[in-house]
This record gives structure tokens, sequence and C-alpha cells, in this order.
């Protein structure tokens, strides 16, 4: 999560998944940038479970 | 007044599963993303606890197999307005360091047949901060229920008031 209580930040977060029967699996990227940090770019792969 | 604060958003936090009859009412996912450098997962639910009131729960771990594990959760009261206008309260909260009470606005809207937007505005106790939240979501309709793509982008902004 991006906020860190008064630090500027911003993150975005992409998910691109398929669903089946409530499991879904897919790739994902975390992208995390702070105030006079070097952004965070972080890819990776992801498996969501939901009702 | 602060640790007052802190008290009373951690008692509510503690009550909040008491207040909750319609769990079988329950939504929520569970989603786990593994990369080279840190395993994340991120938990939600909601639960309404009233009519037009829900309660949504968030929590947040970070393993990045250096350092001890990281959390961060947040807990909003939504009340619907009207026409998918929320009005919420929010804490946010690091386990065993600190909690940020926060108020805002959010608004959903569906975007054509198969999108969705979302976006929550809230600022915390001293108006010394603004956050923006913004999802967008994207579920092409398939004749077939039980299969189907899901993108998701969620954009996230704290901005410190000068």
């Amino acid at each position: 999560m991006s906020n860190e209580f008064g630090h500027e930040v911003s993150a975005q977060k992409l998910r691109a998944g398929y669903n089946i029967n409530g499991v879904e699996l897919g790739v994902g990227v975390d992208i995390k940038e702070i105030k006079d940090q070097k952004t965070q770019v972080v890819p990776g792969l992801y498996v969501k479970l939901s009702n | 007044m602060t640790n007052k604060i802190n008290n009373f958003v951690k008692s509510t936090a503690l009550a909040l599963p008491l207040l909750m009859p319609n769990l079988a009412q329950a939504k929520g996912s569970v989603e786990t993303l593994v990369t080279d450098e840190v395993i994340s997962m991120d938990a939600k639910q909601t639960y309404p606890v009233a009519p037009r009131t829900n309660v949504f729960l968030r929590a947040i771990t970070f393993v990045d197999g250096k350092e001890k594990p990281s959390y961060f959760g947040l807990a909003d009261l939504n009340v619907d307005i009207f026409g998918g206008l929320d009005a919420t309260l929010e804490a946010q909260f690091i386990p065993g360091l600190e909690i940020s009470p926060r108020l805002g606005l959010g608004y959903f809207t569906p975007l054509g047949q198969d999108a969705w937007i979302y976006s929550l505005v809230t600022t915390n106790k001293n108006a010394s901060d603004l956050e923006l939240v913004a999802n967008l979501g994207y579920t092409p309709k398939d004749s077939n229920l039980e299969q189907e793509l899901r993108i998701l982008q969620e954009c996230q902004m704290n901005l410190v008031m000068k």
C-alpha cells in the first residue's frame, strides 16, 4: 500500500488474469514511487481466490 | 488525545465482527503476488452491516526474505449516500506502530457493459495530506460465466499538504 503516513508517494498495481470458478491466475506489476527515491517496478505472478 | 483516538479505533476494529450479522453475505478475496524480490498477500473483505452501509477490511503483508515481514491494513466504514457516492470513515494502520483515521468520499460507476471505476479521496484528521485511490477494472462479459478475463489497474497517490 502506498500511504506511509506523511510521505509523498504513489503506487500502481496492474493485474491481468483469467478467472476460472473463483480462482484467478495471472501476471501483475507493482510500481511504487516515493518522492526523491528510485522508482520500484516489481513484476510477478499472482493467484487470487475470491467468493 | 491521540492515544484516545487510537484506542477508540482499535476497540472499534475489534468489535466490528460482532456487529456483522450478515457474514454469509460477506464478499472477499485473497491475492498472493510472487516476484523475484518479494511475496505480497492482499486480503480484502466487505461486509454489509446495515442498509446502505458496509465495512471494508484490507490487510497487506510483504515478505522479502531479508527483513521482518511488514504489514499494512485499513478498515473502511462506507455509507451509500446516493447513486454510487459513499461517505467513508477510514482507519489505516501498521500493527503495533501507528493508526491514521481518515475521512473521505468514494464513488463507484460502471463504464459501459464491461468496465467500472471506483475512486476514493480521503484526508487525515489534521487535513495535512490528501490520498486518492482510483481503481479501473475491465471484465469482458462472456456467455460462459465460469471463465472470464479480468484486468485491473489500481492507482494510489498520497500528497502531503504543505
